[in-house]
């Protein structure tokens, strides 16, 4: 088994190989996975002033944008729908107004929000005051194309651990266990689940949480229906067939109400686990972990 | 006399009080709608009744060997049963299953039941009471590599916070 580890979009990557490769040959495909996730950040990252995503919340307009840009608002334009416009990739501007800026202020201000965008191959265009945020989805979506990177190179068995979100396909054809963090204490797992073949992903609000200047406390998981934090949700598990599916129901889950789960669910053919702050769960009869109380 | 031993745990449902009492002898479940808890005893394990006089459905099973009712103990294992009551919004059903290990009440599930069966494959359920809450344990002796979470998620914003808070002191 051969493990690699780098930085990339803001959060701690692991691979783990269990192929029989020559070390070498490994250190070639990491540094295009390396290269592939920075200019992934370049492109689309919030927090670089220079990459698409700002250039398009500054100018308003973006023409010719590649396909891969496109793709990833479809699935924003999907999210939106699915979720009755509970997530919402125009999450951009109430982020900044809550602090959550290029320049990591966490200074809150007013400021008015819009949330039209406006797209087809040859160009992207928002409404004055709408700016938009691909988090939420931009994470799963690399996992799946650094996947396809390494599989393209001949290697069958590994996984790729993003911050949290997970694909494995196995180790020899034995399906690879992960632990389930407890979203009430970072040291400590409520379980473990077995996958093969699969992704899992997750969202808690209580990871990137902060104090403005008038020391009201925000995270990054907002319900753009009502632009609001949601806090009876503790932590939400999932596991998906793809990367993309998986991080993309996770963000949709948390930000809307209960009724709508199972909708959610089947539409990206996910199963899931929703801890709530009371310490109660939910979960769809398929999810794979096995909680230690069970 | 055998030492009696009573654990008695109360879960609300949506206004409906459940009472699971675990005596010597005996395990009864109870469902009481709108009123205060009703501890019984001496009952046998598979008896789900509603005093509400509602409909009572008794199909406990276990997995494993059939139980010894009779007998001062219970063999370990998950025992299940499914009752119904009535509730403000309609007939409502629920499963209730019990992990029995030495003589003890190691777990306990209320899940309710779904009423719409299209959507079996991606059906949710609640589960409620003490038993069902989420518990953890360290998991220093794990690889961090394997965790699914989020506590690695924003290394940037990590670092980003630090700084503030060292700003914000000095």
């Amino acid at each position: 088994m051969k493990s690699f580890e780098f930085e990339a979009i803001g959060t701690h990557w692991f691979i783990e190989v269990y192929d029989d490769i020559v070390a070498n040959d490994f250190e070639i495909i990491l540094e295009k996975i390396v290269e592939h996730c920075k200019v992934f950040e370049n492109n689309y990252s919030r927090f670089k002033d220079t990459s698409l995503v700002s250039k398009l919340n500054k100018d308003k307009v973006l023409n010719n944008p590649s396909a891969e840009f496109i793709e990833i608002l479809e699935l924003g334009k999907n999210a939106k729908e699915i979720t009755d416009g509970h997530f919402d990739i125009a999450v951009g501007k109430v982020l900044e107004n809550k602090g959550y800026d290029a320049v990591y202020s966490f200074k809150s201000k007013e400021s008015k929000i819009e949330k039209e965008i406006i797209f087809s191959k040859d160009k992207i265009e928002l409404s004055e005051n709408t700016r938009i945020d691909f988090g939420g989805i931009g994470k799963g979506y690399l996992i799946d194309r650094v996947s396809e990177l390494i599989m393209k190179e001949g290697i069958k068995y590994f996984f790729i651990n993003a911050g949290g979100d997970i694909y494995a396909t196995s180790n020899e054809d034995e399906p690879l266990e992960f632990a389930l963090e407890n979203p009430f204490a970072l040291d400590e797992m409520i379980g473990t689940i077995e996958i093969k073949n699969k992704a899992l992903a997750s969202s808690a609000g209580n990871r990137r949480k902060w104090k403005d200047q008038k020391g009201k406390e925000h995270h990054h998981l907002i319900d753009m229906k009502d632009n609001k934090n949601i806090n009876t949700v503790k932590g939400i598990f999932i596991e998906g067939t793809t990367t993309t599916n998986a991080d993309i129901a996770s963000t949709c889950l948390f930000v809307s109400p209960k009724e709508m789960y199972d909708k959610i669910a089947k539409f990206y053919g996910i199963d899931y686990l929703v801890v709530y702050s009371d310490k109660s769960f939910l979960k769809t009869d398929n999810y794979n972990g096995k909680l230690l109380n069970t | 006399m055998e030492e009696e031993k009573k654990v008695s745990i109360p879960l609300v449902i949506g206004g409906v009080a459940i009472v699971v009492v675990v005596a010597a002898g005996g395990i009864f479940i109870s469902l009481n709608q709108n009123q205060s808890a009703n501890i019984a005893t001496g009952r046998q394990l598979e008896s789900i009744t509603n005093n509400s006089n509602t409909t009572s459905n008794n199909t406990a099973n276990m997995m494993g060997d059939s139980p010894t009712m009779m007998s001062n103990s219970y063999k370990d294992g998950t025992y299940t049963s499914s009752g119904s009551y009535v509730s403000p919004a309609g007939n409502e059903s629920v499963d209730v299953s019990i992990t029995v290990a030495n003589d003890t009440v190691t777990g306990v599930t209320v899940t309710p039941k779904a009423t719409d069966s299209e959507s079996q494959r991606y059906q949710s359920k609640f589960a409620f009471g003490i038993s069902s809450l989420v518990v953890g344990k360290k998991i220093s002796a794990l690889n961090v590599s394997k965790v699914n979470g989020s506590s690695l998620t924003s290394t940037g914003f990590n670092a980003a916070l630090a700084k503030i808070r060292t700003q914000a002191q000095s």
